[in-house]
């Protein structure tokens, strides 16, 4: 079996192979236009889908992640004080928890779901967060003020307050990465989906005249990138060739928490035990 | 906060310009200008224009899986590491811990300069010097050795068994004259190295090509946390359909929901475990018959042969199930099924946790694993034989003979006197402690810290204190450091170049940035200090750098695959092929399956510890790589914890986060309580890797090899207040 990184068919191939039928004819239409204009909206919808029969818990998306978004560690003294920052996570959950969730007792990895209808965007009084039309739930970090209304509105607690600044090891942040703020304390931080490196693509599509191909963005963000046995798919639900549009079918696809209508763009696919 | 306004900017960008030079004070600068506090200390390229990026290819060398990286350059500062899909031993994959890489690179920890001690040891006072002063130094004390005619008395601990540098160490120790040339390791990976050589005649370790495994049988956690080998079968759970896991091991990781069945396994019991596989694949016939005829030299063993009872009697005979059960605690259906499951799905593999293995273990997997046609076949067990560097035989000088024929100081049996494979690390301190058979006047530590990871207690710290001049060569200031009288600092694996060798793949390493600070790698010091020894020693070293000796050791792989170097330039890796299945021939009789005797003081001490190395752990410690250190999930981060199955907590009242002291005969431990499911009665999960966790760990050595008996220290347990 190929295990290249680009095993998966290509948006040409995808589309070649749906061309008959209505949808495809309609997407091969927008595709042979490139990418549109960044004044009008964006016809993409970002999400990502989680495969916990190939997901070994080996945490490498956790530190991947901190790495490509500068999120520093908090050193021994302030890690016994607060809650460590991690965009991405595993979460273990006990005997009480499990019972509420779609996944039962095994751990998860969980970034921000995304969500179409988020609770946080809701409650921020200064239009700090906000879903982009790409459907990114974005954190301007400038205009939060740190009332962390957010955090008590997000029913997956995804979202971070620094408590205090960075701490790098040291003193010395050569290793973060240009493309991401560093954060100041006294704001709220969360994933954003790697939305450097999605723009970046985009962006780069656009110039070229040319469209977003599915195999750009497979492994787009840090996490997925990492993963060892290729459990993250990163993806655009609004391309029904999608390899992420192929998994939201899957029988096994479930989002978290669903009965509370937030309508995650994240969602996991999970075979039940 | 104070503002920022439009003069305070300026002055920001101004202490920025100055940053290279400010780095030595830069803490207190640090208090006093909020502005500068994060800016990279690190100075932009010369010549590099503003935001200017890109990809330098290069292998990660946190641990010896050898996964080729793809590391992004911006500015001259290396400023995230991704896998290189080329690679077979990662797809494109990183590791936790080889994502915190650049956290190594960066650290503030890391020594500057060569240093000579000017305090007492231990009072950690150094002296810069330069890399010509040091050079001789070192030199100058070689020479005295040598002119006493005690050549053997230079001792070097080598933590790393393959690659140019390790190659150009032998190479130096032979021309020498010293015999004591002991690996870093001690524990199952010298074991499985002892192992494969007694059982096959083949050099090195195994590796395991998971990928193409249908079925896979741990013994131990390794794979599941931190060795070698968790990378390939991460990779191949990424698979559909994907492998079936088995895992015979005291604990489980919490976190391994991905394991199909668990053998909850006592303690030190792997051998007679491994041992009833092949009793009910034999029995049953389920051996791969073909694989067995292909072999031809594996049948005598197996039946009777010239008066010699076989293996097949033996094993029907003495490791039924049944009788095994008692011992394991494994029950014999349970164990027949896992038989039959590693016989029904095909290819499979059983693979040891390399870190926790005994010589008789290691042994049986490879007789398992033979069973089941598995040995040098798609996925299955992999044993090298070829090495890639390899340099022409030396004529030692007289002198060099002389103490090439002295006996090691380790008690070493082998082939010869400096046979690397059956060097005994543990043995050392004590040898060094009572000056027999002979003194140890010079101690190198090179990839090596052994008074942080070796059991034992304060053994390490008292023989290194014993010997009289003590060279580390670490990048860090680390606790064996702590005790040199001279410091050569290497690079960072993110800033040398070498060629590493690992069992599925040959892979580039090359500078991602320039050398950070005034270090020199390792295997130019080599060549530098061979060539102020004059002589016969510099004879043998006529390269001007580490490259060219490199491919010099190389020449005759490159020879067979020309290409080879092309491959590495602009891939980062080569795969290897492998060696044709018949040529690896298993003699069983050479390898004894008595079970090592444990110490046994159950009424004191109740609980067996068991050490692991969770996913963070890094040779040298958690301090250097934070982000390794918080993982969540991993409670109490930078804490020692503990782990406690639930039946025992429950007896003993303890809770899930309590605050405990673990005691053993060697020392006292404070650590907080987790309490698992997935750990087996009677026994203490202890993770690796905290400064002192170590320390109430024992050396007990294995007989037949010389090695660590790893699960073989009690300990009881008491509640904090």
């Amino acid at each position: 079996m190929s295990r290249s990184r680009n095993a998966f068919p290509t948006r040409r191939q995808a589309l070649a192979m749906g061309a008959a039928s209505t949808v495809g004819a309609f997407a091969a239409k927008v595709a042979k236009a490139g990418e549109t204009d960044p004044s009008q909206p964006s016809r993409h919808r970002w999400g990502m889908a989680i495969d916990l029969d190939r997901c070994t818990r080996c945490q490498a998306c956790v530190v991947a992640c901190a790495a490509e978004n500068n999120v520093p560690p908090l050193g021994a003294e302030t890690a016994v004080l607060t809650r460590p920052i991690h965009w991405m996570e595993i979460l273990v959950p006990d005997a009480e928890s499990s019972a509420m969730t779609e996944l039962g007792r095994q751990p998860f990895p969980i970034p921000c779901m995304h969500c179409d209808r988020p609770e946080c965007v809701k409650v921020c009084p200064v239009g700090a967060t906000q879903r982009a039309d790409d459907g990114i739930v974005s954190q301007i970090w400038d205009r939060c003020i740190g009332c962390r209304y957010c955090m008590l509105a997000c029913p997956y607690s995804r979202r971070y307050y620094n408590w205090t600044a960075p701490a790098w090891p040291g003193g010395d942040p050569s290793s973060a990465n240009p493309d991401v703020a560093l954060r100041p304390a006294g704001v709220v931080e969360k994933c954003t989906l790697c939305q450097h490196r999605i723009r970046a693509v985009v962006e780069h599509a656009r110039l070229d005249g040319e469209p977003v191909t599915d195999e750009a963005v497979l492994r787009l963000p840090a996490c997925a990138s990492a993963c060892p046995p290729q459990a993250i798919t990163f993806g655009d639900l609004a391309d029904p060739h999608s390899e992420l549009s192929r998994l939201v079918r899957d029988p096994r696809a479930v989002h978290l928490l669903d009965r509370l209508g937030t309508a995650p763009k994240v969602f996991y696919l999970r075979t039940k035990r | 906060m104070a503002k920022l306004g439009r003069r305070g900017f300026l002055g920001a960008a101004g202490a920025l310009a100055g940053a290279a030079a400010c780095r030595t004070s830069r803490d207190s600068k640090k208090a006093e200008d909020p502005y500068r506090a994060n800016k990279p200390p690190v100075p932009r390229e010369r010549g590099a224009r503003p935001g200017e990026e890109r990809w330098v290819l290069t292998t990660c060398g946190l641990c010896r899986a050898g996964c080729s990286l793809r590391v992004r350059v911006v500015d001259g500062r290396a400023v995230k590491i991704e896998g290189n899909p080329e690679s077979p031993v990662n797809r494109g994959g990183v590791c936790a811990r080889g994502q915190a890489g650049l956290q190594l690179l960066y650290h503030p920890d890391r020594v500057p300069a060569p240093r000579r001690r000017v305090g007492q040891r231990g009072e950690n006072r150094w002296q810069e010097i330069s890399w010509d002063e040091a050079i001789a130094g070192l030199a100058a004390e070689l020479s005295k050795v040598r002119a006493a005619g005690e050549p053997q008395s230079l001792v070097l601990l080598d933590g790393e068994y393959t690659g140019a540098t390790h190659a150009l160490w032998a190479r130096f120790m032979a021309a020498f004259g010293s015999p004591n040339h002991v690996g870093h390791g001690c524990g199952g990976r010298a074991q499985m190295a002892q192992a494969v050589r007694k059982l096959t005649g083949a050099e090195g370790i195994a590796s395991y090509d998971f990928e193409h495994s249908a079925c896979v049988f741990l013994v131990g956690t390794g794979a599941l946390e931190s060795s070698p080998h968790a990378m390939g079968l991460a990779c191949a759970m990424g698979r559909t359909p994907r492998p079936r896991v088995f895992c015979a091991s005291p604990r489980l990781p919490g976190m391994a929901t991905f394991v199909d069945e668990w053998l909850d396994l006592a303690p030190g019991t792997s051998t007679a475990l491994l041992l009833g596989l092949a009793h009910v694949l034999v029995r049953d016939n389920l051996a791969d018959e073909a694989a067995l005829q292909t072999a031809a030299g594996f049948l005598p063993a197996l039946d009777d042969s010239g008066g010699q009872p076989g293996l097949r009697a033996r094993l029907l005979a003495e490791f039924s199930p049944e009788s095994v059960a008692s011992l394991t605690g494994v029950s014999a259906e349970r164990l027949s099924h896992a038989a039959h499951e590693l016989a029904r799905l095909r290819p499979s593999v059983v693979a040891i946790d390399e870190e926790m293995a005994d010589l008789g273990a290691a042994g049986a997997a490879i007789l398992v694993n033979a069973l089941l046609g598995s040995l040098n076949a798609s996925g299955g067990m992999r044993l090298d034989r070829t090495r890639a560097f390899v340099y022409p035989p030396l004529q030692p000088d007289v002198a060099a003979s002389a103490g090439l024929a002295a006996p090691p100081l380790d008690g070493r049996e082998g082939r010869g006197a400096s046979d690397f494979t059956e060097a005994r690390l543990l043995a050392l301190p004590q040898a060094i402690l009572s000056a027999k058979p002979s003194a140890a006047k010079v101690l190198l530590a090179s990839y090596s810290n052994p008074v942080y990871s070796k059991p034992g207690g304060t053994t390490w710290r008292e023989a290194i204190a014993k010997v009289p001049f003590v060279v580390s060569f670490s990048p860090f200031d680390d606790e064996s450091t702590a005790f040199a009288d001279l410091l050569l600092p290497d690079h960072t694996f993110l800033e040398r170049w070498d060629v590493v060798e690992t069992g599925a793949a040959l892979a580039l390493r090359q500078p991602v940035v320039p050398p950070l600070r005034n270090t020199l790698s390792t295997g130019e010091v080599i060549l530098r200090m061979a060539r102020a020894l004059g002589g016969n020693i510099a004879r043998a070293f006529p390269w001007n750098t580490v490259r060219e000796a490199a491919l010099a050791g190389l020449s005759a792989t490159t020879k067979a695959r020309p290409s080879l170097l092309d491959d590495l330039q602009s891939r980062g890796t080569a795969e290897r092929t492998l060696d044709a299945k018949s040529a690896v021939v298993v003699d069983v009789r050479s390898i004894s399956w008595a079970p090592p005797s444990l110490p046994s003081d159950g009424v004191r001490f109740p609980f067996v510890l068991v050490p692991f190395r969770g996913p963070g752990y890094a040779e040298g410690g958690w301090r250097q790589l934070a982000w390794a250190a918080e993982l969540p999930a991993v409670c109490n981060p930078w804490g020692q914890r503990i782990e406690i199955s639930t039946d025992d907590a429950r007896r003993l009242g303890i809770e899930h986060g309590d605050d405990v002291l673990v005691e053993s005969s060697f020392g006292v431990l404070r650590a907080q309580v987790q309490v698992s499911l997935s750990v087996r009665s009677g026994v203490l999960g202890l993770p690796l890797g905290k400064e002192d966790a170590m320390a109430i760990v024992g050396s007990f050595v294995d007989e037949a090899s010389g090695h660590w008996l790893a699960s073989a220290t009690r300990a009881q347990l008491r509640k904090v207040g």
